[in-house]
């Protein structure tokens, strides 16, 4: 009986574990390839590819994936990976889904549109999304050896329980405005994002932001990033994680309508649709950008 | 992807197979699926490029009639800057002529797009045609 509750808890452990090293991934995807997913010369070039292109594509990020995987290893304190041929084909499996899953987001994908145009489109934003999975641990550290502080980080937690209430709300704040402005900066100026809040239908947007919610509770919260753990005992009324959450999607929105009236994409007096349809499309990259700044305070 | 414990050193759980397993399945279909579309792709002699205008969508808008037209690459590459002229002629007099030009055509693909005339094209004969065109 106890064997048999064991072998239970071990299962869903390792279930847990699996769901967790897919978030991050995803996350590590999403917070690399973004960018690429919001320039217009990556859907011409996956347009116009050929299949022997297509396969090129697909197979660098493999290959990178498999020499990133074999030297440094999927996870942040690993020296190699054990099966790195397995891992390199997670990884470009992810890499694909999720470059399709934004490609159809932003609205790249059309009914009737030729098979080539489809599986070119999704092989571009493969790549960069690929190596930002094998990066992603590197990048912002996994949630490892939290559990038993060193003395720097003891002192860095006494420092944390000063910040609570509204001055962790102000530090989460421009902690996720900052990430917000450094990873849409140059997204918001380039004509991508009139031409995608044209295109995109308006029942698509409020999917982009139910999206940009999750993508975002993920990367802080599910996905086991350094910086998780910590967030998740930071009192304060605005430190639940769905409220946080929501607080560091309105702060990223407004990050994106600062950009936009800067760059001149938006003006006072435009009609009021088209300034939410561009502002949601920002939202996307600007929200991912305001997580990945939360974790790093 | 396997986590580095002692007891994941043993092998995969049953999770880790499953995850392999489905990424094996999508990378699979991936390519599977480029290598189909490459064997069945059904490629035209000639020249490949073609525009249609679709005269029962004609609307008329603040005295302009706005023309709808598709333009299709039915050919295996994709091609750049396509030019394509209308002209509105009556008894083989010119009455009026528009050029549009198409940025990137992929490989059998259609853009659509929209020629806008001030005489109205159903009291005369309105031919499209491509002009040229680039290979990226």
């Amino acid at each position: 009986m106890v064997a048999r509750f064991m072998s239970e808890e071990l299962t869903r452990a390792d279930w847990r574990r699996e769901r967790d090293d897919l978030l991050r991934a995803l996350s590590g995807g999403f917070l690399i390839g973004t960018p690429l997913i919001y320039t217009m010369e990556t859907w011409t070039a996956g347009a116009g590819a050929s299949t022997s292109r297509v396969l090129l594509f697909v197979g660098i990020a493999f290959l990178v994936n498999l020499l990133f995987i074999v030297f440094a290893g999927f996870r942040s304190g690993e020296a190699g990976a054990r099966r790195p041929l397995g891992d390199a084909l997670e990884a470009t499996a992810i890499a694909l889904v999720t470059s399709g899953v934004s490609l159809a987001l932003v609205h790249q994908f059309e009914l009737g549109q030729p098979l080539n145009v489809t599986l070119g489109l999704i092989a571009v934003d493969a790549m960069p999304i690929a190596f930002g999975i094998s990066v992603a641990n590197h990048l912002l550290g996994q949630e490892q050896g939290r559990d038993q502080p060193g003395e720097g980080e003891r002192g860095h937690e006494d420092a944390e329980r000063e910040f609570h209430g509204i001055r962790a709300l102000l530090l989460d704040a421009g902690a996720a405005f900052a990430g917000a402005l450094f990873l849409s900066f140059n997204i918001a100026p380039t004509d991508e994002v009139p031409m995608l809040a044209s295109e995109i239908p308006s029942l698509g947007l409020p999917l982009i932001a139910l999206f940009s919610l999750a993508l975002s509770y993920a990367i802080v919260f599910a996905a086991g990033f350094s910086g998780q753990d910590r967030r998740l005992r930071t009192r304060g009324p605005f430190q639940r994680p769905l409220t946080e959450t929501a607080v560091s999607y309105v702060t990223a929105l407004f990050a994106s309508v600062a950009m936009l009236l800067v760059f001149g994409q938006i003006e006072v007096g435009m009609s009021w649709t088209v300034v939410y349809a561009q502002v949601v499309v920002l939202g996307l990259p600007a929200s991912i950008g305001a997580a990945a700044g939360r974790l790093a305070v | 992807m396997s986590e580095q414990s002692d007891e994941a050193q043993e092998g995969r759980s049953l999770a880790e197979w499953v995850t392999l397993a489905v990424s094996i399945v999508v990378v699979a279909a991936f390519v599977g699926a480029a290598f189909v579309e490459n064997v069945t792709r059904d490629e035209p002699a000639g020249a490949p490029i073609t525009v249609e205008v679709l005269l029962e969508q004609i609307e008329q808008r603040e005295g302009s009639f706005y023309v709808p037209f598709e333009v299709s690459n039915a050919g295996s590459s994709p091609v750049e800057d396509v030019s394509l002229l209308f002209e509105l002629r009556l008894r083989g007099q010119l009455l009026e002529e528009s050029t549009v030009l198409i940025p990137f055509l992929p490989s059998n693909g259609v853009e659509a797009g929209t020629v806008v005339l001030t005489t109205d094209p159903a009291r005369a004969v309105l031919v499209a045609s491509v002009q040229n065109f680039r290979e990226p």
